[in-house]
């Protein structure tokens, strides 16, 4: 298993997320998320790079939309080039349990 | 909608069956329905079979301010309806839902009609304080009288020719769930697969579930939301459960089945509505079960003396 790397970006603002992430990673993730998203202005949007994502557990996807969350009014959370079949699980999840999240670029 | 110390007060949920026999029955009853929906200024959606629909549609027009929408494709898997008619309650708060809502009860096995017989019986527990009303159709003449007569159980308000009646068969949500789950059985078969979980990392586990969906011959989509699914339960069971830890995975005829099991003991006891109430959010308590739920086509539960077991299908 490659584990979960995490990579910050600039243009977009964001992280990219590469391996895999299970519960073995949610602390670290939520830490990173945290961080960057203190340094962002809440009207810029936050962008996640999935296309080096090999599996997100459903705990992974709770902590993406607790980013969501926690940025209340200010601007999405936007998920860029999701592999197919995290796209699939994550529709199935529905949005309606993730505010502030949303699809960007296609994978 | 009227309004008391500033806070919108909502109704409770009205949830009635409409047992009816022909196409003018049908109307005389939902058309006044519908109607007296987009008077009140609701949300007006028609979830109905083809035929009634477009016989509805035929009455009201374009551009009535009705939602229409086909009940074949609405209708899929239960947990998912619930779900979709949450995302309907949802998005048109504060505005109260005034819905038909004509279930599909041909094409199930005995199995999926109990699922969607529950369903029925869910909606007054999901709903409850949603000041949504909804209007089933029960169709006497072509539908099996069983299916009719569940319909008395798990609506708590009766119409047929008249005003309608309280329902002296009602059975609310958790006792009726729990006598659904009664005729369970949980025989395993003897050549199941057993895949030990030692340890916190489920890289192996889940490498060895994508492997048995491909040669079960699971689409991409279906297997993924299987590897999701086993490896959310397997971390519950890593988490809260007691060693040891494992999976049991086997065929039964298209189905491919996996149950995850531990000894520990489940603390308070799932019932039968544990997983079912779908949550407000993916941070509330509840979003793992519920989704494992949206995620493969049943779950069952069951908290034993000898532990706890969760059993997935899929197809």
């Amino acid at each position: 298993m490659e584990p979960l790397r995490i990579v910050r970006t600039d243009e977009p603002a964001g992280l990219a997320l590469i391996g895999e992430l299970d519960a073995a990673r949610h602390a670290v993730l939520a830490r990173a998320l945290e961080t960057a998203l203190a340094e962002l202005p809440p009207d810029r949007e936050f962008h996640l790079d999935l296309g080096g994502l090999d599996f997100i557990d459903l705990g992974g996807i709770a902590l993406l939309g607790d980013a969501a969350w926690s940025r209340a009014c200010g601007a999405p959370v936007v998920l860029d080039r999701t592999p197919p079949d995290m796209r699939a699980v994550l529709e199935t999840v529905g949005w309606g349990t993730l505010p502030g999240l949303c699809f960007g670029d296609p994978a | 909608m009227s309004v008391e110390d500033g806070a919108p007060k909502r109704r409770p949920l009205e949830h009635r069956a409409f047992v009816y026999g022909g196409m003018d029955h049908f109307l005389a009853v939902t058309e006044p329905f519908l109607r007296s929906g987009l008077e009140a200024g609701e949300a007006v959606v028609a979830v109905a079979r083809r035929a009634n629909l477009s016989a509805l549609h035929d009455l009201f027009g374009d551009g009535a301010g009705i939602e229409w929408v086909d009940a074949a494709g609405f209708y899929r898997h239960p947990v998912r309806t619930l779900r979709d008619y949450q995302a309907l309650v949802n998005d048109f708060a504060p505005r109260p839902v005034c819905a038909l809502a004509e279930p599909v009860w041909t094409g199930w096995d005995e199995r999926q009609t109990l699922e969607w017989i529950r369903y029925e019986s869910l909606i007054n527990e999901v709903f409850k304080e949603s000041g949504a009303r909804a209007l089933c159709p029960y169709d006497s003449e072509t539908l099996p009288p069983r299916i009719v007569d569940e319909a008395r159980r798990t609506h708590p308000m009766v119409v047929t020719d008249g005003p309608p009646l309280a329902s002296d068969a009602y059975v609310a949500p958790a006792a009726f769930g729990a006598n659904c789950d009664r005729h369970r059985r949980f025989t395993r078969p003897d050549d199941a697969e057993y895949f030990a979980v030692d340890d916190a990392d489920l890289h192996a586990l889940r490498s060895f579930v994508a492997e048995r969906a491909l040669l079960h011959g699971l689409a991409q989509r279906p297997a993924q939301n299987l590897v999701t699914a086993v490896n959310e339960v397997a971390a519950n069971a890593v988490q809260h459960g007691l060693p040891p830890v494992g999976m049991w995975i086997w065929r039964d005829g298209p189905e491919l089945l996996c149950e995850i099991g531990d000894n520990g003991l489940w603390r308070p006891a799932p019932d039968a509505l544990t997983g079912f109430i779908p949550p407000r959010s993916a941070l509330q308590r509840g979003f793992g079960l519920w989704t494992v739920r949206l995620l493969v086509d049943l779950v069952e539960l069951r908290a034993g003396w000898d532990g706890t077991f969760v059993r997935l299908h899929i197809r």
